[in-house]
């Protein structure tokens, strides 16, 4: 999957775990502070990371899913632990 | 740039696959519809009462600070706490009660959010905020660690406050008082939960050192055979008495079941590295802070100033660990609900007029 591929995917789950908690969910940008900006709170942040540990068959650990702050690092992540 | 996608508002399949069960999908919902973000500000170095082992004062980490700054430039960075996401503020201190126009600052930002407090002052009624308010034992207990009976004037300056739970920090020095502090508080009607005295680092030290030292007020009565630190016997103790207060006195013990089963486990609560909390999410997490009254502020220090991670069974540390391990309870409906349970206890201790409808365990 080329990484602009792996960024829509990403940026889908994004957006998918923001309507499902929010009324009105923001289009989430690459580089969007998934707290400061997209308002995304811990539990938020939690069903994200299950969705993306099932969607690319990873494991992210509570140390690594505290550096990811917006979907250009979700990106990154996978690239660097799908290729590993 | 915008990118077109069709999405789906569904919960992820190992989550969805315990929500079969209607009760736990609409407790589920019901946790999930609070979107909490945390950061934690000390308002002020003052506090009107010296407590043996405190742990703000017994330390070097939470003291020493400017605590000039006028209620305009708090509320003001309040704001920009705000910006920065914060939708929830803990407020503590040492005494947040004794800055009022800091309190207020807080409110003119936040419509929620919790105060820390020993409960001698009167905080305005019509701040939105819950209170937690401290707890040391009966009133002999309270006049020997804090100086006076803090609990009675507690109990009567908050009597019918609807944001007020009662915090009993449970320490070696009245773990055979709680039952009789319960049925107190009970009796005049209020909440009250628990908190397991997590002592500071320079606490332990001193003990190590077994030096009393009547002229430090935070440590004036303690020694190594002595002291408030709880053992592991103690903490089985503890878990039965709290499990049967909360069997007796079900509307005003708010405490989580699952929590209480897993702080009676011996040993640290906490993976430790080089003496400090490998999975505290207060630590790690990068959206939360720790303030100081000049509103600086330290990344490797936790809302728990100068505790000791080693032995930390603080509440506050203790449910957010357990509440950030959500994808550790996905593995079967059972231990999903434990969380769930714990997760639905917590926000009854921070939610006002939170739903009083628990989770069946």
């Amino acid at each position: 999957m080329i990484r602009r591929e792996l960024e829509k995917r990403v940026l889908a789950l994004v957006r998918e775990r923001l309507e499902s908690a929010q009324e009105s969910a923001q289009q989430p940008e690459p580089g969007a502070d998934l707290v400061a900006d997209l308002g995304m709170d811990s539990l938020a942040r939690a069903e994200l990371w299950v969705c993306v540990e099932d969607e690319f068959g990873l494991r992210i650990s509570d140390v690594d899913a505290e550096a990811l702050r917006c979907a250009d690092d979700i990106v990154d992540f996978v690239v660097k632990h799908r290729s590993a | 740039m915008f990118l077109v996608v069709s999405v789906s508002p569904v919960l992820p399949p190992r989550i969805a696959a315990w929500l079969a069960n209607e009760e736990m999908a609409r407790i589920y919902e019901r946790v999930r519809s609070y979107r909490i973000i945390i950061s934690g500000y000390d308002l002020t170095q003052r506090c009107n009462l010296r407590c043996e082992g405190c742990f703000f004062f017994e330390g070097d980490r939470s003291t020493g600070y400017a605590d000039d700054l006028d209620a305009d430039r708090w509320e003001a960075f309040f704001r920009s706490e705000q910006q920065r996401g914060i939708s929830y503020p803990h407020l503590a201190g040492a005494e947040p009660a004794v800055v009022p126009d800091r309190l207020a600052a807080a409110a003119a930002v936040f419509d929620q959010g919790l105060v820390y407090t020993n409960g001698t002052i009167r905080i305005d009624p019509a701040l939105p905020f819950m209170l937690h308010i401290s707890v040391w034992g009966d009133d002999a207990t309270d006049s020997r660690l804090r100086g006076g009976p803090v609990l009675a004037k507690a109990l009567r300056l908050y009597r019918d406050d609807p944001r007020a739970i009662f915090m009993y920090t449970i320490s070696a020095q009245n773990r055979g008082e709680i039952r009789a502090v319960v049925e107190r508080v009970a009796h005049e009607g209020g909440r009250i939960s628990f908190n397991h005295f997590s002592p500071t680092r320079l606490y332990r030290q001193k003990l190590a050192g077994n030096v009393a030292d009547p002229l430090t007020p935070t440590y004036r009565l303690s020694s190594s055979e002595n002291n408030l630190c709880l053992d592991d016997s103690d903490l089985v103790a503890i878990h039965d008495d709290i499990a049967e207060l909360m069997q007796c006195f079900p509307e005003s013990v708010i405490y989580s079941r699952y929590y209480n089963d897993q702080l009676a486990r011996p040993g640290p609560f906490f993976k430790i590295r080089d003496g400090v909390a490998t999975n505290c999410p207060i630590l790690n997490r990068s959206d939360h802070r720790q303030y100081r009254s000049d509103l600086s502020f330290d990344d490797s220090e936790c809302c728990i100033p100068n505790v000791d991670c080693s032995t930390c069974r603080h509440y506050v540390a203790g449910y957010s660990r357990l509440m950030g391990e959500m994808r550790d309870h996905l593995s079967s409906e059972s231990e999903f609900r434990n969380w769930l349970e714990l997760v639905d206890t917590w926000l009854r201790l921070h939610i006002r007029d939170y739903p009083r409808d628990g989770l069946a365990t």
